[in-house]
């Protein structure tokens, strides 16, 4: 049998956006805030250590960064050490890499840390760095970068389903409110429907308040065996099931039906049979929102409404507080930034800290299972479901 | 003192593909597409086409595959206009379409000469070879003259 396994701690740097400083200080301060948030954990206790960061040879030019990042974060694992690079879903699949390592009994305590440093001083190489996601030499070479795929994955949905520019708004709308109260978060004013409608158009249907953003900023947490975690916190938030899948790369050979992300409901039907849980069962959820759109398509696959009623779920607030399921409630990708190898991290201390009750005016009344959901790609996705000592 | 050092070229920066036979197994296809043919590879053994091409068969692992052409137009199944943040060498707007060319070759291309307000769903492309630095070409598509 695997053995279970915890979050015992996490942090963030303190403001994501625009950050003074290498990646190498983004390292160290996502490390300290992580450590800070429990004085119980010992660094040097630390046997693994997972890097999520997905161009540092590029922004950082350093290669070689498992030890490097371990090094600055002042920890020196001694069972398992790597990085993980799954473009915008990195954070997670580190979580993922941690689990399995200490469900394995490769290590009893490890450390995730998400870290990525987008602003550099040559602005253009900022899209150049980009293009790296996509297939390179067959797409991101004729210019392809993120906005215009979700955009086109956006008017499938639309067109298949009648979901409406104002229905991807309101997504936007609630994720900048929720940021608002969020003290991370790059963009914590809240919008109106109407100001996103009105803002800069980006990549049709798009406009610039429906689009995460190019964010630097750092997030760790540190997993553990049942037994550690216990001793470690009073407070204990489990993995209750979690997969992952794609279909494709290049966009020529992914599923066919933009609209529908058959991937994506595969993965998260996989992880819901392993928690033993259903969608509804699911009180929170940290959704991959790098466009508005995105979280539309995502309420459906994850099964929070019925396939085509994405648009008609955010309307009547089905993801809102109040609501079946609160969707984002730290702000998610739009509001808080998309460091790419940090966000899914950070995700997942939002889950943290809303299932220990520990989300202030964020919270989320009575929170017992949380869902983290992140992506790297229309047909990429990775899925993590958490739940407090009482659902186990 | 350490001197400034030559950046007239580098690679890490140079998002067009290297196109030549000591760079690139492929460049045939970029051979094909500088006579105005766009190609891709077929496996004469699955009777399948790629998109993109390959060197060797992902279903079967031959590497024994074909060049074939393409046809000479294809359907826009879904576009964006784009307004914001292209890639050095690009300009604004640029329109991005998923264009099917048979029922087993459809891709993400750009459309150009084409009034942005005039794109729409079902509408019929054609391929248009595209000039790019360093003595390269590149692909992509326009409105059927």
């Amino acid at each position: 049998m695997p053995r279970r396994v915890a979050l015992i701690a996490g942090g963030t740097t303190h403001k994501w956006g625009v950050y003074p400083g290498t990646l190498r200080d983004i390292v160290s301060e996502a490390a300290k805030a992580c450590f800070d948030s429990n004085p119980r954990v010992n660094s040097r206790d630390i046997q693994g250590f997972i890097f999520c960061s997905v161009f540092p040879e590029r922004s950082a030019y350093q290669s070689h960064t498992a030890p490097w990042a371990a090094e600055s974060a002042g920890v020196a694992p001694d069972r398992i050490f790597c990085r993980v690079e799954n473009m915008c879903g990195s954070g997670t699949v580190g979580i993922r890499t941690a689990y399995t390592a200490i469900a394995a009994g490769l290590a009893d305590l490890v450390m995730v840390l998400g870290a990525e440093k987008m602003f550099i001083p040559n602005r253009q190489e900022i899209v150049l760095n980009m293009l790296t996601g996509v297939d390179r030499e067959w797409e991101g070479s004729t210019g392809l970068t993120a906005p215009v795929q979700f955009a086109l994955a956006a008017q499938a949905h639309m067109n298949k389903y009648g979901t409406t520019e104002e229905h991807l708004a309101m997504v936007s709308s609630k994720n900048h409110r929720n940021a608002s109260r969020n003290p991370y978060a790059q963009f914590p004013k809240p919008c109106t429907v109407e100001e996103v409608l009105a803002s800069k158009p980006v990549a049709t249907p798009f406009k610039i308040f429906d689009c995460s953003s190019i964010t630097d900023g750092g997030a760790a947490v540190i997993l553990a065996t049942e037994e550690l975690a216990k001793d470690l916190t009073d407070n204990p938030v489990y993995i209750l099931g979690t997969c992952q899948a794609a279909s494709g790369f290049n966009h020529a050979n992914i599923p066919d039906d933009w609209a529908d992300w058959v991937i994506l409901s595969q993965a998260a039907q996989t992880a819901y049979n392993m928690a033993g849980i259903k969608p509804q069962d699911v009180d929170v959820a940290e959704v991959h929102d790098c466009f508005s759109a995105s979280e539309i398509i995502e309420y459906e696959a994850l099964g929070f409404c019925p396939q085509g009623e994405g648009g008609n779920f955010v309307a009547t607030g089905g993801s809102d507080y109040g609501g079946q399921v609160v969707v984002n409630p730290r702000g998610g990708l739009i509001g808080c930034g998309h460091p790419l190898g940090a966000t899914g991290v950070a995700q997942a201390i939002e889950i943290f800290r809303q299932l220990r009750n520990e989300a202030g005016e964020r919270q989320v009344a009575n929170a017992k299972i949380g869902l983290n959901h992140n992506l790297s790609g229309i047909a990429e996705h990775h899925v993590v479901i958490y739940g407090r000592q009482e659902v186990l | 003192m350490i001197n400034e050092f030559n950046l007239d070229y580098i690679y890490i920066m140079d998002y067009i593909p290297q196109q030549s036979p000591e760079h690139n197994k492929l460049h045939t296809f970029f051979e094909n597409l500088r006579a105005g043919r766009l190609t891709t590879t077929r496996c004469p053994s699955c009777q399948r086409d790629f998109w993109p091409p390959r060197t060797v068969c992902p279903l079967c692992h031959s590497n024994t595959l074909e060049w074939v052409d393409l046809p000479s137009t294809g359907t826009v199944r879904g576009f964006s206009i784009q307004t914001s943040g292209a890639a050095p060498g690009l300009t604004l707007p640029m329109v991005f379409a998923r264009v099917q060319l048979t029922d087993q070759v459809g891709f993400v291309a750009r459309v150009i000469r084409v009034d942005p307000a005039e794109m729409e769903v079902g509408m019929t492309v054609e391929p248009v070879v595209v000039s790019a630095p360093r003595d390269r070409v590149m692909w992509a598509f326009r409105p059927k003259i």
